[in-house]
């Protein structure tokens, strides 16, 4: 009844119970069963539960399985004895529903660590196996079954060797398990020793094997991982007889590997020439320290993910040559895996891209010294725009000044030329003859500052870009004709002839006011430079598309070695300054500039002692396209020519 | 008898122009600055004003336009008298009002004769 009831206890809560009648039926139930834990009464007819309890403790089968002994209560002599023999816990009678369910679940909970290691154990790909100190079977992963046939339960308990290990390398396993007892684990964990292992069909299975001990109080385990190399061994075997084959490999320029789980099984020997090793010394040797420590990590992503896929991958990397050069190598390959995840096999060719891995570096150099060279030039480049804008801004700083200039010297010049006027006006009578005179010269220099005020003012327009022409239709004859009346009364004063001798002339587009300038100009230099007694003379022929005005003098010329530098500005002839002739050398150069905007050309003949003609022409053929906008296009004209007559 | 008012920060010019319109028997006042300029104006209400253009406080431009924007004065010629001799000065003279514009330096004598064309222009029945 008791025993019922606890049943049902354990079933409302989850837990299911098999009951069993007494000792001897729960050892044998427990030995063929996965159970997860006893409820053993202290008290049965027959073995007695102390008695099942050391015998559970002393089958490996059963020797973890947790027992909850149920004792009568304050009987602490029993339960002493109990826990003793091995109980994990024990419960007092008459047994409380809530307390053996939470009892039963902390015993469990306690296990559940273990579980779970279980499992994970049972996951692994390699078989693994431990055993105690008396070389029984303590323990049996699912993938130990798969490798050596035997279900868990049939060989937990029985020994190790003679169970799983092959007679021809018990001697090799035996001498190994000393080695542990002499020198401890250190020298031996992680080596893996090949052996013959035993299958539960009496065949031998070709095995890899490594141990490790852990020691718990004064007791010592033994715990071993096991990889079949059954597949591996049948490929080699295949690969040995398929002489074509092998050939093909073993000829080849590229160095080909077959490798599994547990590294190469075959090196063609191209591999030395490609890293200078014997194959065998790769198959012995290759690890991951022959692999450049910057391309490992990638390396061994691209392993594991062909691992992964069971397709086809390839890698980059630098492996470490037999003369310690790192040499590039790419890999290529696939990764062959026959159902088994633990014989997955991965093919790779290796070719040497050095050379290609050369010239990408060697492009990426060139290309970031390209990038520098065109920052570089960037930045000169931006330099030189800085530069010219701030030359601009001089130069319009300069031109500002100068218009500046002109204006403020305006002013005191308007009281110059008003007084003196107002003297030789409102004072004539007053005046004698000498002071009459001195007005006169006051006037007369006042009137050429002007003049050179009004240069400078132009010539800074023109430089500043901002002289415009404002053209209008117009008639040549009467500019003509008015520029030579101005200056008439000069060259009366000089005794010189100014004669105007002109065809019926077109009308033209041009600005009147710059034109006027243009003849004003050359009459004056022209009168400047021709003896008292001399002529001057402006002429005019009409030609197909232009008009071309000539002022002629005949003058004391211009000296051969002056004419070149004629349109400079502020530039005088020698003759100019030996004669102290008075000018500001703008001249020329206005007029060249005038004449230019209006798309003409001036041209310049001279013979020393003889005379000088200079010859403007402005178009006709066409409506002059000119906008009132347009800014001067620059000083030196396709159009101006400089031709001379020898003397 | 005619009132001429003549606003010039240089005395010597003002007085220039003081000594040849005065020999042609016509009153003269003078200002040194805009500011003044403009209150002579509305007070005298002259028959024309000469307006140098760079005064401090008001330029002559500004005077011009505050004068054709006072009804009282909207009337008066103005003749800007300056050193600023381009072709956009000009424009933007007449743009603010001003009747002629004379550049410096000017003959006396000019100056007389567009003046005294000025004033009989606009003022046909007073001459």
């Amino acid at each position: 009844v008791a025993r019922k009831l606890n049943s049902k206890i354990l079933a409302d809560a989850g837990i299911g119970a098999v009951i069993v009648a007494d000792g001897t039926a729960a050892l044998e139930y427990a030995r063929d069963h996965n159970v997860s834990l006893m409820l053993l009464d202290r008290r049965m007819p027959g073995m007695s539960g102390i008695e099942v309890l050391e015998q559970l403790r002393q089958d490996p089968r059963t020797r973890r399985l947790p027992v909850i002994l149920l004792t009568a209560a304050s009987d602490t002599t029993e339960l002493v004895q109990g826990l003793d023999a091995g109980a994990d816990d024990y419960l007092a009678k008459p047994v409380n529903a809530a307390e053996l369910v939470a009892h039963v679940r902390a015993v469990l909970r306690g296990r559940a660590g273990e579980a779970e290691i279980r499992r994970v154990v049972d996951r692994a790909n390699d078989a693994y196996v431990s055993w105690d100190e008396t070389s029984l079977i303590t323990e049996w992963n699912a993938r130990a079954t798969e490798v050596f046939g035997w279900e868990r339960h049939e060989v937990l308990g029985q020994p190790l060797a003679s169970t799983i290990i092959a007679p021809t390398s018990r001697g090799l396993h035996e001498e190994r398990i000393r080695r542990f007892s002499d020198s401890g684990d250190s020298p031996l964990v992680g080596e893996w020793i090949e052996l013959a292992a035993l299958h539960r069909n009496g065949g031998e299975i070709p095995v890899e094997m490594t141990i490790w001990t852990v020691t718990s109080g004064s007791a010592r385990s033994f715990h071993a991982l096991f990889r079949d190399l059954s597949r591996r061994r049948e490929m080699e075997s295949a690969f040995d007889h398929n002489t074509s084959l092998r050939e093909l490999m073993d000829g080849g320029p590229d160095m080909i590997t077959l490798s599994d789980a547990s590294g190469l099984f075959y090196v063609s020997p191209a591999c030395r020439t490609t890293l200078g090793y014997e194959p065998d010394e790769l198959i012995r040797g290759f690890g991951r320290d022959l692999i450049h420590p910057d391309d490992l990590e990638a390396a061994l992503n691209a392993h594991d993910q062909a691992l992964v896929t069971n397709g086809p991958f390839s890698s980059s990397m630098r492996l470490r040559a037999k003369d310690g050069n790192y040499v590039w190598l790419e890999s290529r390959g696939f990764a062959v895996r026959d159902g088994d995840p633990s014989v997955t096999v991965i093919h790779a060719v290796w070719r040497d891209i050095s050379q290609r891995v050369r010239i990408t570096e060697e492009r990426a150099r060139i290309a970031s010294l390209l990038e520098a060279a065109n920052a570089t030039l960037a930045e000169t480049v931006d330099r030189e725009h800085r530069a010219v804008e701030e030359l601009q801004q001089l130069d319009r700083a300069k031109t500002d000044f100068v218009s500046t200039v002109s204006h403020e010297l305006r002013t005191p010049l308007a009281s110059i030329v008003g007084y003196a006027e107002i003297l030789s006006d409102q004072c004539a009578t007053a005046l004698d003859f000498e002071q009459a005179l001195a007005v006169q010269v006051i006037e007369r220099n006042a009137r050429r500052l002007l003049t050179m005020i009004e240069d400078l003012l132009l010539i800074g327009r023109v430089e500043a870009g901002e002289l415009k022409l404002a053209p209008l239709p117009a008639a040549l004859g009467p500019i003509i004709e008015a520029a030579a009346s101005a200056v008439m009364p000069t060259a009366q004063a000089q005794g010189i002839e100014v004669r105007v001798n002109l065809p019926i002339l077109p009308e033209l587009v041009a600005d009147a006011a710059h034109i006027d300038r243009v003849l004003l100009n050359l009459l004056s230099n022209a009168i400047k430079f021709t003896l008292p007694g001399g002529h001057v003379a402006i002429t005019a022929t009409v030609e197909t598309d232009h008009v071309a005005i000539t002022v002629g003098d005949d003058g004391i010329g211009i000296a051969p070695e002056d004419r070149a530098k004629l349109f400079d500005r502020f530039f005088r002839g020698s003759e100019a300054t030996e004669r102290a002739i008075q000018g500001s050398g703008l001249g020329l150069f206005i007029v060249q500039h005038i004449v230019e905007l209006h798309d003409g050309s001036v041209s310049v003949r001279s013979v020393p002692e003889r005379g000088t003609d200079v010859t403007f022409t402005l178009p006709i053929a066409r409506v002059l396209e000119l906008t009132p906008d347009r800014p001067f296009s620059g000083r030196a004209g396709p159009d101006r020519e400089l031709e001379e007559t020898g003397p | 008898m005619t009132l001429i008012l003549v606003v010039d920060d240089d005395p010597d010019i003002s007085r220039l122009v003081e000594f040849k319109l005065s020999h042609a028997g016509m009153d003269v006042v003078t200002k040194t600055d805009g500011e003044s300029g403009l209150a002579a104006a509305e007070q005298l209400l002259p028959e024309l004003v000469l307006l140098d253009w760079i005064m401090p406080k008001l330029t002559g431009i500004e005077v011009c336009q505050r004068l054709r924007a006072n009804s009282r004065t909207a009337g008066i010629p103005v003749v800007l008298l300056t050193a600023k001799a381009q072709q956009a000065d000009v424009q933007r003279g007449s743009a603010a009002g001003a009747d002629d514009y004379i550049i410096k330096p000017f003959s006396p004598r000019e100056l007389l004769t567009r003046v005294e064309a000025l004033l009989v222009r606009c003022n046909p029945a007073g001459a």
